[in-house]
């Protein structure tokens, strides 16, 4: 399978998702992004991000209903599919293994 | 459900943008995002900052995972091959047509990139040089009493020293020594000379000279090549020349050279590939200018500064810009020389000009003998006009045939409309058929251009090929495929498109067809307006070269024979000899000595003024010694005084001095003015005689103020007047006493006229490349004009049938038929006529002597077009007119 390998950013978008649970299109997670990592995130990166999920099949979406807040047009509401949770749980054993193998001294000193 | 708030419209052209170029799958999400957040940051910052971040927030959607693929849609879409194959069965069908819109495009084209070479070749000048950008040339601006003098190249020797030292910013420099009446060479091999050859293009240098310009070594180190006095590189061709089958083993043998300048036996220390035509220098040899300097006198005092016989180039160091250093250059001539220029009020600029700029923008005046190649930037920008203009004609053509067409396919649009064609669709199909005739005409083009472009670089003199990687060529060639058929493409695509379903299907275009025809006659008056100027020009050019070649220039040119003469063995017994068995050979009238001829520039140019005069009042003169035989050989005419006859051989005789001299040093009428002094060059000299004004040079020059000197006898050049009717005898009689009389020069000779005419060469050319395109602009508007012509008489053959059943007769109907286009042509004509009387205007003023703006100059061209235009009408209407009528109406 092509590019299963979940980037830094990537990682942070299919959590984001998965923590705004029902709530969960472009300009909340935007929002949520920005507020929790305190970076800005550009619209086209996100965007970027959430495509590339999209065709490595980590997450799918459903069309809601149309507001009048975007001009008549519907959300597209992102929901983290199996293969995408899959993907984070593989992503967060590697760096846990990691983590267990990290001497305690290295951090004594910060 | 939310509470519904008040939303606002965000800026509309960023949003079409954005529809635009983004994915379909993708738009709704990025666009309800985008608009989202716009009305959130309407209500926090107010409406300009959420127009501002709408607009950037498209701007950064512009990224390749959003943009649909527009290349993909077109060449996979099938409807294109569907669209070809359509295109393909059109231009089958209408042969005729198809030809005339192929051809006409493809000679547009062709003239495009012929003319696009040749102003690639035209810009390349001195740009293949690796200092091009830093390497500049010296050239002096003078100014008298604040009054602009003249801009010249020349200097003394002394200049390029004096700068280098005192202006840092110069890292090299060289100053240029060209071999003034060339110098007669030949090989010696052990000790023997070998055939002489005369030759010209010989410039002494610096060895820094080697470095600043860029000049392929075959053989030989370029670090020392110059460094002995007596050393000389010559090209590749020369090798050939004088060494034959020994050209590769040429290094460190010998050549003779004997000119006015470096004499002696010089050793072959280098050979470098023949130097390119692209630039404004031109030489075949080179030689150390020490040779020069060390000899000749340049060491005496006074001649440092005085004599400007040298030229000089300068590198800038890396990084100094050419401002800086031209700033620091500009007065230093006055801390050098201040007490000459002080005396004469002469301020006196220097400036760096560089050589890139040379050969089109030289800011030197023609009179100060420029030796560089130059042209004028704007035969440059007339030629890019021209093209231009073709093209438009070939364009307009295309799109007049196409119109013209509409009914044709009014009803096949219909058809199509009426089974659910979009109009996008339609218009589609009709820009692929324009494709296609555009790349078949553009293949076509490359094709002529291939043909041609010999032809062209012969005519000019400079080697032209077909450069297809040079990027301009490749750009232009792509522009076209891609621009041409949607310039040319859209306005008939959309307009065939436009018909309504019924109408297209009921035949009726009566009312639209009116609208579109006058915007295709407005297109044809246009094309015959720029014929009429090109045909108008055409003439005006002829003519005045015409002019030129056989204009009156104050002197008899015709039956001159001049024999450049020896400079080996040269002493006045022989050349008495030789004098007086040409003088007794039956078929010479007279001959002639002198320093100069015309058309060969003058001796020298220097100030004079009248002798009781301010030294202010100073103007150039041009001097030049004569024997005197030589007024009468040339047919001179004297107005007052007396001509060198009864002159002596050693004391001052005075100046023959020219009309316009005598006005220009206010000496009164011609025969006051005899016996008054003048002083040349501070020397007084009395005026012995006054000559009718004369051209010595070409045309393009007014006249300057000029005087002939006395000079007993000189072998420089020998003017022999020939009857006629013994040309041929007289030169083999002069061939024969040559050789004996002057054994080891070689004979060169040639006729007074065309020598004189060659200077017109650039015009000539000109002419020609003028007279090549105009042609093809009328060409290409006349095959526009016959596409016009025979489509509208087979739409009218009905009604041309009728009329001929109702008994019209064949002249009233080809009247009738040929008289709509004829006023098109007139009103182009009334149109073209001011235009070119401009235009003409505008030329003929580069001329100091030029034809006078006359009626017929405008007559002849319009009567011309007329006939062309008539003739290509008539070919249709008189067939039309002929037919039987029976046939046309019968066809249902």
């Amino acid at each position: 399978m092509k590019g299963t390998y979940l980037g830094e950013f990537q990682e942070i978008v299919l959590l984001t998702i998965i923590v705004l649970n029902e709530n969960a299109y472009g300009v909340t997670i935007q929002d949520e992004i920005e507020k929790r990592t305190n970076r800005t995130v550009s619209r086209g990166a996100l965007h970027t991000a959430l495509t590339r999920l999209d065709e490595k099949g980590f997450i799918t979406s459903i069309y809601g209903g149309a507001t009048s807040e975007r001009g008549g047009r519907r959300k597209r509401y992102y929901q983290v599919t199996n293969l995408g949770k899959q993907a984070l749980q593989e992503a967060r054993s590697i760096r846990d293994e990691l983590w267990s193998q990290v001497p305690k001294f290295a951090f004594q000193n910060i | 459900m939310k509470v519904s708030i008040k939303t606002y419209n965000p800026p509309k052209l960023p949003q079409r943008f954005l529809r635009w170029y983004c994915k379909p799958e993708l738009l709704e999400d990025i666009e309800g995002d985008i608009h989202e957040d716009f009305n959130k940051r309407y209500i926090r910052s107010g409406a300009r900052s959420a127009r501002l971040y709408y607009i950037l927030d498209v701007i950064r959607f512009f990224r390749p995972f959003t943009i649909r693929n527009f290349m993909k849609t077109q060449i996979i879409n099938p409807m294109f091959k569907i669209n070809t194959r359509i295109a393909f069965r059109n231009l089958a069908k209408n042969k005729l047509y198809s030809f005339i819109n192929i051809t006409g495009l493809a000679i547009g084209i062709a003239a495009c990139l012929i003319i696009a070479h040749y102003v690639i070749f035209q810009l390349s000048f001195d740009r293949f040089h690796e200092n091009a950008e830093s390497v500049y040339r010296v050239n002096t601006t003078t100014y008298q009493n604040e009054e602009y003098v003249g801009t010249g190249i020349y200097c003394g020797h002394a200049l390029a020293p004096a700068l280098k030292r005192d202006v840092p910013e110069i890292s090299k420099y060289s100053r240029v020594h060209p071999e003034y009446g060339g110098a007669i060479m030949n090989r010696v091999i052990d000790g023997e000379d070998s055939e002489p050859f005369r030759e010209q293009n010989i410039i002494y240098v610096e060895p820094a000279f080697l470095e600043m310009f860029t000049i392929d070594f075959l053989q030989g180190d370029p670090a020392t090549a110059l460094d002995d006095v007596n050393s000389l590189l010559i090209s590749e061709s020369m090798a050939k020349k004088y060494f034959g089958d020994e050209a590769n083993n040429a290094l460190g043998q010998f050549i003779k050279a004997s000119g006015s300048w470096g004499n002696g036996t010089l050793e072959v220390t280098g050979i470098f590939k023949d130097y390119p035509a692209n630039s404004h220098l031109d030489f075949d040899f080179l030689k150390p200018i020490s040779k020069v300097v060390e000899q000749n006198n340049y060491a005496e005092e006074g001649t440092n500064w005085g004599w400007t016989n040298f030229f000089m180039y300068a590198q800038l160091g890396e990084n100094v810009s050419q401002d800086i250093a031209g700033e620091k250059i500009a007065d230093l001539m006055h801390t050098y020389t201040p007490e000459d220029l002080e005396s004469t009020s002469q301020r006196v600029v220097l400036t760096l000009q560089p050589i890139t700029d040379i050969h089109l923008k030289s800011d030197v005046d023609d009179g100060d003998g420029e030796i560089a190649d130059t042209k004028s930037i704007n035969s440059v920008y007339f030629m890019i006009l021209i093209a231009g203009f073709i093209l438009i004609i070939a364009w307009i053509n295309f799109i007049n045939l196409s119109t013209a067409k509409a009914t044709e396919r009014g009803l096949e649009v219909g058809i199509k409309k009426a089974i659910g064609a979009h109009r996008s669709q339609l218009i589609s199909q009709f820009l692929t058929e324009s494709f296609w005739i555009n790349f078949i005409a553009i293949s076509l083009a490359l094709g002529f251009t291939y043909l041609l472009l010999p032809i062209l670089g012969n005519t000019i003199g400079e080697p032209l090929n077909l450069q297809l990687g040079h990027p301009v060529v490749l750009g232009g060639i792509v522009g076209l495929v891609f621009i041409g058929p949607l310039l040319a493409g859209v306005y008939p695509a959309f307009v065939l498109s436009s018909f309504k379903t019924v109408s297209a299907l009921k035949g009726n275009q009566s009312i639209k067809m009116k609208y579109q025809f006058s915007i295709r006659k407005g297109l044809v008056v246009f094309q015959f307006v720029i014929s009429t100027l090109l045909i108008a020009g055409t003439f005006t050019v002829s003519k005045q070269i015409d002019f030129m070649r056989n204009g009156d220039t104050g002197f008899n040119r015709s039956e001159v024979l001049v024999i450049k003469g020896p400079s080996i063995g040269v002493t006045r017994a022989k050349f008495d000899v030789f004098k007086n068995s040409m003088l007794s050979f039956p078929g010479v009238e007279n001959m002639g000595t002198s320093r100069s001829v015309p058309g060969a520039g003058y001796n020298f140019a220097t100030s004079g003024r009248n002798a009781l005069a301010e030294k202010s009042t100073e103007q150039r003169i041009e001097v030049t010694w004569v024997d005197p035989d030589f007024i009468h050989t040339y047919d001179l005419e004297l107005i007052a005084g007396r001509d060198f006859s009864d002159a002596i051989e050693d004391g001052p005789n005075g100046a023959l001095v020219s009309a316009f001299s005598v006005e220009a040093f206010n000496l009164g009428t011609p025969e006051e003015a005899i016996g008054k002094r003048i002083l040349i060059s501070e020397d007084t000299v009395f005026v012995r005689g006054v000559i009718e004004d004369h051209n010595w040079q070409s045309l393009h020059r007014a006249y300057m103020p000029s005087a002939l000197l006395h000079i007993p006898a000189t072998v420089r050049y020998m003017s022999i007047r020939i009857n006629p009717q013994n040309a041929q005898s007289v030169i083999q009689e002069a061939e024969k006493q040559f050789m004996d009389v002057f054994p080891g020069n070689p004979l060169e000779y040639y006729f007074m006229d065309d020598f004189f005419n060659r200077q017109y060469e650039d015009d000539q050319q000109f002419g020609k490349i003028f007279n090549a395109f105009a042609g093809f602009a009328i060409f290409a508007a006349c095959l526009g004009l016959f596409g016009l012509a025979s489509y509208s008489v087979v739409q009218k053959a009905k009604e041309i049938g009728i009329r001929k059943v109702l008994g019209a007769s064949s002249s009233h109907i080809t009247m009738l038929f040929s008289k709509r286009y004829m006023i098109l042509v007139v009103v182009a004509n009334l149109i073209a006529i001011p235009l070119s009387y401009f235009a003409m205007k505008q030329w003929l003023s580069d001329y100091a002597f030029s034809i006078p703006i006359t009626i017929d100059l405008f007559i002849l061209p319009i009567l011309l077009l007329a006939i062309i235009a008539t003739v290509t009408i008539m070919m249709q209407t008189v067939r039309a007119s002929m037919a039987n009528p029976v046939k046309n109406l019968r066809a249902e």
